[in-house]
């Protein structure tokens, strides 16, 4: 288990201090995969880099199994894995092989013992042809694949993920998400992602934390996240032009959308509306194809609160 | 995790680029020769139309000048070492295993000295062949020049731990290699220097170093009778020193970087 008490880190800025984190308090399990998000500069990067040793805090203190990271507990670290600058992680002028045996020396490990591990993702990532080509010649996908292929090599507990599918492609993007979650569900291991790929986080997350400037907003699942910032929405599917009624009715109503396209139409209306249109279009005698309940995504429910 | 892991990782890091930049090292290598050459020369005495040298003054300088080139890597490579690992980005991955990043260039610096010591060799037998000298570098002188090469290696930490909070400090260390060339008694004997310069010299890992294996190698001092002298016992109170100082402020700048978030920036 990882936790955070009381969190914070000021970074000083010539004559005055700047907030990165302040007051986070967090409790992160096993067998979980936990999605960061927030806007730039929300602290998501701080936080990472304070979970794993490479920035102090200003206060609060890091528990890795209720042990404190902070002063000086470092060896906890050999349970942490991470990516933190994705493809920039790894040595450009080794070969993928040649990173693996540095790496797996410097985690106390030998290529022996890391081979069968290695070369299992090798596999999944479609790597084995260019095990000898030097990490420079290689796309930028291949290159964050390395990088996750290193962070992994001592079989973490914790893995710490920041963007872990950046410059990927679909597939590869595909096989990245269901290693992370057999890694955590399968392999009980705690993984904590930061990503602006929202739709990925949902995807993958079991457990959100969102930050803005530098406090937690919000901790819990994506559903309580987008139900409690967000109104249940209902997509109407109509068969009419909505040309030919009085548009203004829906149009000044807050929350409507209308997408018209031949005799077509699908209204996006929010819960507390729904009996008012519904009536307005009986007495319309617009029929109604279809009435369907749907979660706004947090991709939505995210770029709400930005306008906000 | 063991320590000897990190160790062996950097040494085979150190090992795997000298194999792919092995032209910059042999490029690199040819261009000092070049320089020593240049240095012989220039003191030769041209005046009957054929060079003549002294052979024991050119053996003098060839230990004074194979141990700066030792110097020149332990002053500025673990500086630039860890600038181009902030450069390029790798610095934090390394940065997350459970022991402080010292460890790390511990590493770097024994797989430095073997290689250093295979091109050395080198040198010596090139010179040697070239001068018609005869040196006979024994186990003491060379012990002597372990504990020199840690002292140096001190230095070179200091830089290397103010290079991760300043970043680029490519001259300073250049001026300080150029420091050691001149001022410790390597190529110059520091008779010529004004008296201040000679006690400050005194001061520098390399100079107490230098003298001792001088002793040994072309006096015949007896290792015994050198290490009853006081010069030793501050030539290793020096040593330490620097050793310490090196650790202590590498350690304090590796705390000052991660508390200010400097280790991943460039």
């Amino acid at each position: 288990m990882l936790e955070t008490i009381c969190l914070a880190k000021y970074y000083n800025n010539g004559s005055q201090l700047v907030k990165a984190l302040d007051n986070v308090t967090l409790t992160f399990e096993k067998g979980k995969v936990y999605g960061v998000v927030g806007h730039n500069g929300a602290g998501k990067t701080t936080l990472i880099k304070l979970l794993c040793g490479l920035v102090f805090p200003t206060t609060g203190s890091v528990l890795i199994d209720k042990k404190p990271l902070y002063p000086d507990n470092f060896k906890l670290l050999s349970c942490i894995g991470a990516i933190l600058e994705g493809s920039r992680n790894i040595f450009w002028n080794l070969t993928p092989i040649q990173n693996v045996r540095y790496f797996s020396m410097l985690r106390g490990l030998s290529y022996k013992e890391v081979a069968p591990i290695v070369e299992n993702y090798f596999e999944i990532f479609e790597l084995k042809s260019k095990l000898d080509t030097p990490v420079r010649n290689l796309s930028q996908g291949m290159k964050q694949k390395i990088a996750i292929i290193v962070s992994l090599l001592h079989n973490p507990d914790i893995l710490l993920l920041d963007e872990p599918t950046l410059g990927l492609d679909p597939n590869s993007s595909n096989s990245m998400q269901k290693l992370i979650r057999d890694i955590a569900v399968n392999k009980k291991k705690l993984v904590i992602i930061t990503s602006h790929q929202l739709s990925l986080i949902e995807k993958l997350s079991d457990e959100i934390v969102f930050l803005s400037k530098g406090t937690v907003c919000y901790h819990g699942s994506i559903k309580g996240f987008v139900s409690g910032k967000s109104k249940q929405m209902y997509i109407l599917k109509l068969n009419s032009d909505l040309r030919s009624i009085n548009g203004d009715f829906l149009k000044n109503r807050e929350f409507v959308e209308i997408n018209d396209k031949q005799n077509l139409a699908t209204l996006s209306i929010p819960e507390d509306e729904l009996n008012t249109v519904l009536r307005y279009l009986v007495s319309k005698n617009i029929s109604i194809l279809s009435v369907e309940k749907r979660m706004p995504t947090l991709e939505e429910v995210f770029l709400n609160e930005a306008t906000e | 995790m063991k320590i000897t892991g990190i160790i062996l990782a950097e040494g085979y890091r150190e090992f795997m680029y000298f194999k792919r930049y092995s032209l910059e090292r042999i490029s690199s290598t040819i261009m000092l020769i070049f320089i020593f050459i240049g240095f012989v020369y220039s003191s030769a005495d041209f005046s009957n139309g054929t060079v003549s040298y002294d052979k024991v003054v050119i053996a003098h300088k060839v230990v004074g000048f194979l141990v700066w080139f030792f110097a020149l890597d332990a002053v500025g490579h673990l500086s630039s070492a860890i600038r181009e690992d902030m450069h390029i980005g790798i610095l934090e991955q390394i940065a997350l295993s459970p022991y402080p990043l010292i460890y790390n260039l511990y590493g770097r610096s024994i797989s430095r000295f073997f290689i250093n010591l295979s091109i050395a060799a080198i040198m010596f037998l090139l010179f040697t062949f070239f001068f018609g000298l005869k040196i006979n570098i024994g186990f003491p002188a060379f012990l002597v020049f372990i504990i020199t090469y840690a002292g140096l290696y001190g230095m070179g930490l200091t830089f290397a731990g103010l290079t991760l909070v300043f970043k680029r400090l490519g001259p300073v260390t250049t001026i300080v290699r150029f420091f050691l060339l001149i001022f410790t008694g390597a190529v110059i004997p520091l008779s010529v220097f004004p008296g201040f310069l000679q006690k400050f010299s005194h001061f520098i890992p390399m100079t107490e170093g230098l003298n001792i294996m001088k002793a040994l190698i072309f006096n015949n001092a007896s290792f015994f009778y050198v290490v009853s002298e006081k010069n030793f016992l501050y030539f290793i109170f020096n040593t330490a020193v620097y050793m310490f100082l090196g650790i202590k402020t590498f350690s304090y700048f590796e705390k000052r970087a991660r508390k200010d978030g400097a280790l991943g920036t460039y």
